[in-house]
């Protein structure tokens, strides 16, 4: 339930705001310049924030589509993000974003054409393909998309663009946008797991692991490329068990042959986002684990990281050829 | 602890009377008024009297534990809201600067809210849909500087507007207006201080550290990694406090941290206890 919401006052005509601004009839609309004026200050907690995160609609200015970091990918030659939304309605507890943001707030660009734009303008200055673009790294791809509609505008851009492809990254299972129309061969819906209880444990406000599986094989059946995303992968108790159960669940449901990629990473963060997300939750268990200090960044470190990268490495190879799986091990 | 800074004495008597403020004895830069978890300053009128005031309550807090929630209230004049209408403010703008702070609205109370304009003079013609005050823009300022913006905010009541403007208004009207909406005010009073008791850092956290402190001594550094290391273990063992006599046999500081560090890696391997 969105309470209030902040707009910036270039955009408050922009057909979008008032369709929005009309579905939240009952929120305080508070005018603001540029949405950095809310989100940015440094007197604000994130974690007092998430209680009753704000929507902020704001422009977007400058480069709408940026180069993705080093080995964030799946095989793609030319990897690019972009990011709609900055926040997510979920609070994973290992997410970066809480040490990224002062602020909870959801912030969302309205120019969606912009963003539209900027894929084209990419992909036209591109001498060769393919060229992957990845949603969700600010945000979660679908779980907002009712409210947005910003996947809805985007797909027939896709559609005509086959040497593009699409990664749509999820916890979410707000499907209804893709099941509603043909299946785009090159828009691959990525979901992102930890084992149900680690799930239960630092995924708060996410859909049952069990809703979430069931979601993918919906739009597998319908003829949607889905992918699996491990990463990061969480040190437990019984970490082999949990996992072991965790790919068997995924693999029973799913048809294995039809699973686009699989990534899979350890937890990492740089430090700095670890210290924030320390300072909010000193009780979290999380950070209190085996985790090392080194290079400007928090790990498992040289003993544990790797153990849990081969074992789930060997496990997944049960289900999935090696060609698409792909590690997630640079730095942060 | 909670904080309130107020303006004029008439603003502050009523919340003096309901929360039974006792005023502090001696010569003070300010007028200070405490009871239990509750300190109220009157400033005096002005943004610069009140980002002041807001720095000497800091000080006077500055061992307090736990932090400190910050409420301003007072009256504002509006040109159209009717007398006595209060409102939680969601925006303000320090009209001589242009700057403008959005206070952050995570707690739940029923009341309206209204964007605010700090003036340096009282305005009388109202050009602008929002507040006039003379103080919440100082105020805002200097308090996020000790307390998160969730944790700063400003409550304002309408004493004046373009049918009764400013001038007419008197010290016994003013104390009625805020004696109107103290049902309000308490409200978020309430709802503010129970928003900081969910910020980490509790005192039984604190207690815990006083009695590391109070047996061993600890350089600045030691005393931030033995904090850490407390931390660590009260997430990874909740509900089974450290005490220091579980040291008893460590002589100096560095080796109780030595200890604790031993202690808390055996128990990392349960970071994320599965069903937990």
């Amino acid at each position: 339930m969105i309470e209030v919401v902040y707009v910036e006052e270039a955009v408050r005509d922009h057909p979008r705001v008032q369709a929005l601004l009309s579905r939240f009839r009952e929120a305080t609309v508070v005018s603001c310049r540029r949405y950095t004026e809310v989100f940015n200050p440094a007197a604000q907690n994130f974690r007092l924030q998430k209680r009753r995160p704000a929507l902020i609609l704001a422009h977007k200015h400058g480069a709408a589509v940026l180069e993705a970091p080093e080995h964030y990918g799946v095989g793609g030659r030319h990897n690019y993000y972009f990011s709609h939304m900055l926040n997510c309605v979920y609070d994973c507890r290992y997410c970066f974003l809480q040490g990224m943001y002062r602020s909870a707030h959801y912030v969302l660009f309205v120019n969606y054409e912009d963003f539209d734009q900027a894929i084209v303008d990419m992909l036209d200055g591109l001498a060769e393909g393919p060229a992957w673009f990845f949603s969700g790294y600010d945000c979660d791809s679908l779980a907002f998309e009712p409210v947005t509609r910003f996947v809805a505008q985007l797909l027939p851009l896709f559609e005509g663009r086959p040497e593009a492809f699409l990664e749509l990254r999820t916890k979410s299972t707000q499907i209804r946008t893709l099941l509603r129309r043909e299946p785009i061969p090159n828009v691959i819906t990525a979901f992102s797991f930890t084992p149900a209880a680690v799930s239960r444990s630092l995924e708060h406000r996410v859909p049952a692991l069990g809703k979430r599986i069931s979601a993918m094989v919906r739009l597998q059946r319908a003829g949607w490329k889905v992918g699996l995303r491990l990463d990061p992968l969480i040190h437990c108790a019984d970490f082999e068990a949990q996992y072991r159960q965790l790919f068997q669940q995924l693999f029973c449901s799913l048809d294995p042959d039809a699973v686009h990629s699989v990534s899979y990473g350890p937890f990492r963060l740089p430090r700095a986002y670890f210290k924030r997300m320390l300072r909010l939750y000193p009780a979290e268990p999380l950070f209190a684990g085996p985790l090392e200090h080194s290079a400007g960044r928090v790990s498992y470190g040289d003993g544990l990281e790797p153990e849990m990268m081969s074992f789930c490495r060997e496990e997944l190879e049960r289900f999935v050829p090696a060609e698409r799986l792909y590690p997630c091990v640079a730095p942060v | 602890m909670i904080h309130l800074v107020i303006a004029l004495p008439a603003e502050a008597r009523p919340l003096i009377t309901h929360y039974r403020l006792q005023r502090r004895p001696g010569n003070s830069v300010f007028p200070i008024y405490a009871g239990a978890g509750i300190r109220l300053v009157v400033s005096g009128p002005g943004k610069l009297a009140s980002a002041a005031a807001v720095g000497y309550l800091c000080a006077i807090g500055a061992g307090d534990p736990g932090g400190a929630v910050w409420l301003n209230v007072g009256v504002a004049g509006h040109r159209d809201h009717a007398l006595g209408a209060g409102f939680l403010v969601h925006s303000i703008e320090e009209r001589e600067s242009g700057r403008r702070w959005y206070p952050p609205r995570v707690i739940s109370v029923d009341c309206g809210s209204a964007s605010l304009i700090t003036v340096g003079a009282p305005e009388t013609d109202y050009p602008e849909e929002g507040l006039y005050d003379m103080e919440g823009a100082g105020f805002y300022a200097m308090a996020t500087r000790d307390a998160s913006g969730e944790l700063v905010q400003c409550y304002k009541v309408v004493s004046d507007n373009a049918l009764a403007p400013a001038p007419r208004v008197d010290a016994r009207q003013v104390e009625a207006l805020i004696g109107g909406q103290m049902p309000a005010i308490t409200g978020v009073v309430e709802a503010l201080e129970a928003l900081r008791r969910e910020l980490p850092g509790s005192e039984a956290g604190r207690a815990a550290l006083d009695g590391f402190l109070g047996r061993w001594r600890f350089s600045a550094a030691e005393r931030h990694r033995l904090e850490r290391l407390l931390d660590r273990h009260a997430a990874l063992s909740p509900g089974r406090p450290l005490e220091p006599a579980d040291f008893r046999f460590c002589r100096a500081g560095p080796e109780v941290l030595r200890a604790l560090e031993a202690r808390l890696a055996g128990l990392t391997g349960r970071a994320v206890e599965a069903g937990a």
